[in-house]
């Protein structure tokens, strides 16, 4: 279980660069499902066939790259020069080591003399340790991926701290949840989509294929419990699965939000209301794109979002894992 | 022509904060009755009004106006029953503090939103606290609160519907329901002159939000699509100087845009030059601000004109129109259909 | 002079803002007539010219034809025009800068943008760029009831600008942004007639509108024809000027067009990008890298299209862009051809297709 976890954490995998995690997750998904494709920007697109008369298709729907730098520019002295890909906490990344797609490693660091308000990617740069541009480019080249290095560790009872749960933690919720469905009455579409960091494109085309009746996205939330948290942010990390009704890219279907919490309650699953002053999810491209459809999000509490020490709660996990199932029994 | 002032009043009453338009229920129904032969609801939240065709031949064109307005949502209930809340859509700030609200609970509850008394302001007394520094007062305990106001209750603006002089008339969710009362207007219009081809109307959702309205867009496929939306009339805050003077009571202003559609957009001025169509003309060169952004490119593509009116005080509580520019647009969309559907207009 | 940059003179003096780009199709019309299998239009002004393939695989090739312009939104009582910008622009490009103002299928007249002279502005407002709100356009009306004789609100404005070659093999003049992309795609369609070249691609040349001011009528083209991949041919800023840090010079004028590695519309699938690069190694063409994340183009809206089509984009570098004078090097047009045409002409098994 916590092996499987940790076994797609450590994949990288940043935006348009999800290969090997879109491998190793059509893999993990196969078993459960009767069909798995990848389309052309590389979705993981697998189904698991309906038996019932009538049938709706039901998307679920996470999205398996992170956030990282591509390297723009190798200078002569060997310092390698980036941009960001997705929306990177400067002052979290600051001094770390980064990992590229070819196992090389390096340190992430700021131009000295910058102060922390004006950091900014073309401020940044990053030093394998090399001394001439052409040792650098033995190692790297221009347009090559890095990130962060990967972990997942538990910190104490059932608490992990990493990086990236956003969103590897929403494709477990939906292994998770494929393993534990039996028999379904709709069809149920699982769909680990690229480049959610980047502006939601990999949902996007992926929504157009599918074309759902209900979409329901998995990804995680900024949980409020947190010293400087703005009022507004409630969600709490523990406090079970977070049931979006909106965010700044979406207002989720209302009917899809009520029955959701009605299945909740009835079923003693823990869960939460998130309203999200902020940020935007793969629902709203399933909820836009082509005819469009009923779109929600199931959230993944997680303090520190986007840093090196990502913190998630397992009871929050198990939780959405159990009103995924629920979800895909019930009519929502 | 159509009672407008009814139409108004029984578009507006209910909830319809975006993503929670089902206020409007009665209110669209009334709507299905009297006018259309068809009502269904979009999986992205939009409603679709269709009069079929009684002849063939007739282009598909499509009268959108959005049925969402802003509002606020609850994010947390505090002690003594005090909500925490966002907005839905662009809020003005200066106007909250001490407004009613009306709470869209498991009960429809009255609300207050506060405003901190002179003698615990510290600092810079014209600063506006920031939304997330406001609360509402429900008068109520916590746990009742909690009972009957879950997180992401939607709250709106408790308002009255007013006439002032001159037909004009002071409301809430004039934007954009104004427009819906003028399209309908529109419709009845057609029908009343006999026309023949098929009329659609969309009452989108979540434009303060989302745009939702490209999927309903989708599904339609209309040949051409009139977007009406409210503007920003001229003000005296506005300046004698201001480019833009269109104000209330000017009529109907057509947006020249070189996103919607320039030679459908020219044909409308010259068809309400030739016909003495009362309105202005604006120019939004790169972006409406409006569902007219988004339609032009929905599937194989929709040419789109935009026709505004104008209004004042907007995402306010006190929202103000004219009837007669209500009329005046309805007359033009209403006399530019008929254009569009002319069997040697293609 | 080239065969090649007379067409792209040509073009690029055609007077073809956002939404009024009819033209700069007619002239794109005229050189290819009679060398493609089917002409599709589209409402907004989309001329996409097919040319079949011996597969039925869709490659789509697409450059846009408009440029950054202006909008006369009113007319004061001196007769001086107000406008509104029609794309990005860099106001302190526009100060005094000579137009020509007018429509589709109207006499275009001359105009500048005013500039109040320096012994006229405040302290404070010297040293500072004024603000679009505040320019005007002069067309040397003498009232309102003049200026409308010529002019009405909803013209356009583009740059005057000629077309010169200077220095060592440099082009100057304005909307190389993209009517070099046009020039290309309409030499490669004579280059398929001329060869009497049977592709294996089915082949779509698509001359879109809307560009510059991001509601792209890609996305029409991109629906209709739904490609199984693309190519777009685009120009990108750079900065290779004397002063810049290395690693903000984006690519250098001279080497070749770029293929983005990623952008703000865009991040490229890493096999599309090494596919072009690859390309280039091949037939021994100069290509680079863009070296910085930068800019976006129709490559954004086409890749997500449907169900995602595999893109890539190459971009002559450019120097300036987005103003009058646009600074190019001639080599990169021949560059830019070949590597447009052969990644035209190869077959469907040598691409990422496959």
């Amino acid at each position: 279980m916590i092996n499987d976890l940790k076994t797609i954490m450590r994949i990288q995998g940043i935006s348009s660069r999800e290969g090997k995690i879109a491998a190793k997750l059509a893999e993990m998904i196969k078993p459960y499902t009767d069909e798995v494709s990848i389309d052309p920007l590389g979705n993981v697109i697998a189904l698991k066939r309906g038996k019932g008369k009538k049938k709706k298709k039901i998307m679920f729907c996470a999205h398996m790259d992170e956030i990282g730098f591509i390297v723009t520019f190798i200078q002569d002295n060997g310092l390698v020069r980036v941009s960001q890909v997705g929306g990177i906490n400067y002052v979290a990344a600051s001094h770390n080591y980064v990992k590229f797609e070819n196992g090389a490693t390096g340190v992430i660091v700021p131009e000295g003399k910058v102060a922390h308000k004006d950091i900014a990617p073309d401020k940044f740069y990053i030093d394998l340790g090399v001394k001439t541009k052409k040792e650098a480019e033995r190692k790297v080249k221009i347009g090559e991926g890095c990130a962060l290095l990967s972990d997942c560790k538990k910190l104490y009872g059932k608490r992990y701290v990493g990086r990236p749960f956003d969103d590897r933690i929403g494709c477990y919720v939906m292994i998770e949840a494929a393993k534990k469905l039996k028999d379904v009455k709709d069809d149920v579409y699982f769909v680990f989509a690229v480049q959610e960091e980047v502006g939601c494109r990999g949902s996007r085309t992926a929504s157009f294929t599918v074309r759902p009746d209900i979409g329901i996205a998995f990804d995680v939330t900024p949980s409020g419990d947190i010293v400087g948290a703005d009022t507004n942010q409630t969600v709490k990390l523990g406090g079970g699965a977070a049931i979006k009704v909106k965010d700044s890219s979406v207002m989720c279907d209302q009917k899809l939000v009520s029955n959701l919490v009605t299945l909740a309650k009835e079923n003693k699953v823990p869960y939460q209301m998130e309203v999200l002053t902020y940020g935007g999810t793969d629902t709203s491209s399933m909820q836009t794109v082509a005819g469009g459809s009923r779109a929600g999000c199931i959230s993944i509490p997680v303090r520190f979002c986007h840093s090196q020490s990502e913190m998630i709660d397992m009871d929050d996990v198990d939780a959405c894992v159990e009103l995924a199932v629920l979800a895909c029994s019930a009519e929502i | 022509m159509a009672d407008l002032f009814d139409l108004a009043s029984r578009l507006t009453c209910g909830c319809s904060v975006s993503g929670f338009e089902h206020g409007q229920e009665d209110a669209l129904r009334y709507i299905r009755d009297k006018y259309f032969d068809e009502m269904r609801r979009e999986p992205a939240g939009s409603y679709v009004f269709i009069r079929h065709a009684k002849k063939p031949g007739y282009p598909r064109i499509m009268f959108d106006a959005h049925m969402d307005e802003v509002g606020m949502m609850v994010t947390e209930i505090l002690e003594n029953g005090f909500l925490r809340f966002t907005n839905i859509g662009g809020l003005d700030t200066r106007i909250l503090q001490a407004a009613d609200v009306t709470i869209y609970g498991k009960e429809t509850l009255y609300g207050v939103i506060v405003s901190t008394p002179p003698h615990l302001q510290t600092g810079d007394r014209t600063v506006l606290p920031k939304i997330d520094q406001l609360m509402i007062d429900t008068g109520l305990s916590k746990e009742k609160a909690e009972e009957l106001i879950p997180i992401g209750t939607p709250v709106g603006y408790r308002f009255k519907l007013t006439k002032l002089q001159n037909g004009r008339i002071c409301g809430k969710g004039f934007d954009d329901k104004i427009c819906a009362v003028a399209g309908i207007a529109a419709i009845e219009q057609l029908i009343n002159e006999g026309y023949e081809g098929e009329l659609i109307l969309l009452l989108s959702t979540k434009e303060e939000i989302s745009r939702a309205v490209v999927a309903a867009v989708y599904e339609i496929k209309p040949d051409y699509a009139i977007v009406s939306d409210v503007c920003c009339a001229w003000v005296p805050e506005c300046g004698k100087d201001a480019k833009r003077k269109t104000t209330v009571g000017d009529g109907p202003e057509i947006s020249l845009s070189a996103i919607t559609d320039v030679r459908l957009t020219k044909r409308l001025i010259e068809f309400a030059k030739k016909n003495n169509y009362k309105h202005t003309v604006c120019v939004e060169a790169t972006s409406t601000g409006t569902n007219a952004n988004d339609i032009p490119l929905v599937g194989l593509g929709v040419p789109t004109v935009l026709i505004s009116i104008p209004l004042k005080n907007m995402h306010t509580y006190s929202e103000v129109v004219s009837l007669q520019d209500v009329a005046d647009t309805a007359s033009l969309a209403a006399g530019f259909i008929k254009e569009l559907g002319g069997k040697n207009n293609g | 002079m080239a065969k090649g940059l007379e067409l792209l003179e040509k073009l690029c003096q055609a007077f073809g803002p956002t939404s009024c780009e009819y033209e700069v199709a007619d002239i794109i019309e005229a050189e290819i007539k009679g060398k493609y299998d089917e002409h599709i239009t589209d409402f907004i002004g989309d001329n996409i010219y097919r040319i079949k393939g011996k597969t039925n695989k869709k490659l789509m090739l697409s450059a846009h034809m408009d440029e950054v312009g202006f909008m006369i939104s009113s007319i004061d009582e001196n007769g001086y025009l107000y406008f509104q910008t029609v794309g990005g622009f860099d106001v302190k490009v526009l100060c005094g800068r000579k137009l020509f103002v007018g429509d589709c299928g109207k006499e275009k007249i001359s105009g500048l943008i005013a500039s109040k002279a320096i012994h006229q502005q405040s302290s404070e407002e010297r040293g500072k760029a004024t603000p679009v709100e505040k320019m005007y356009i002069d067309i040397g009306a003498v009232s309102k009831e003049d200026a409308e004789k010529y002019v009405s609100v909803g013209d356009y404005a583009v740059f005057d600008s000629d077309f010169v070659q200077f220095g060592d093999g440099m082009i100057k003049g304005k909307a190389i942004d993209d009517r070099l992309g046009c020039a290309v795609l309409c030499d490669i369609i004579n280059y398929i007639h001329e060869k009497k070249i049977k592709p294996d691609f089915d082949l779509y040349f698509c001359f879109t509108v809307r560009e510059e001011v991001g509601r792209s009528g890609a996305v029409l083209a991109a629906n209709r024809i739904q490609p199984d991949m693309a190519v777009v041919l685009e120009s990108t800023a750079v900065g290779d000027i004397a002063g810049t840090p290395e690693h903000k010079r984006v690519a250098k004028t001279g080497d070749g067009p770029t293929v983005s590695v990623m952008d703000y519309g865009t991040a490229y699938l890493p096999e599309m990008t090494g596919f072009a690069m690859d390309i280039g190694k091949k037939y021994g063409i100069p290509c680079q890298l863009k070296k910085y994340v930068s800019g976006g183009n129709d490559a954004g809206h086409i890749h997500k299209a449907l169900g995602g089509v595999k893109t890539v984009a190459l971009s002559c570098p450019t120097r300036y862009i987005h103003s009058a004078s646009c600074v190019m090097n001639g080599k990169d047009y021949d560059s830019m051809f070949e590597l447009a045409k052969h990644i035209a002409l190869c077959k469907v098994d040598e691409t990422p297709l496959k």
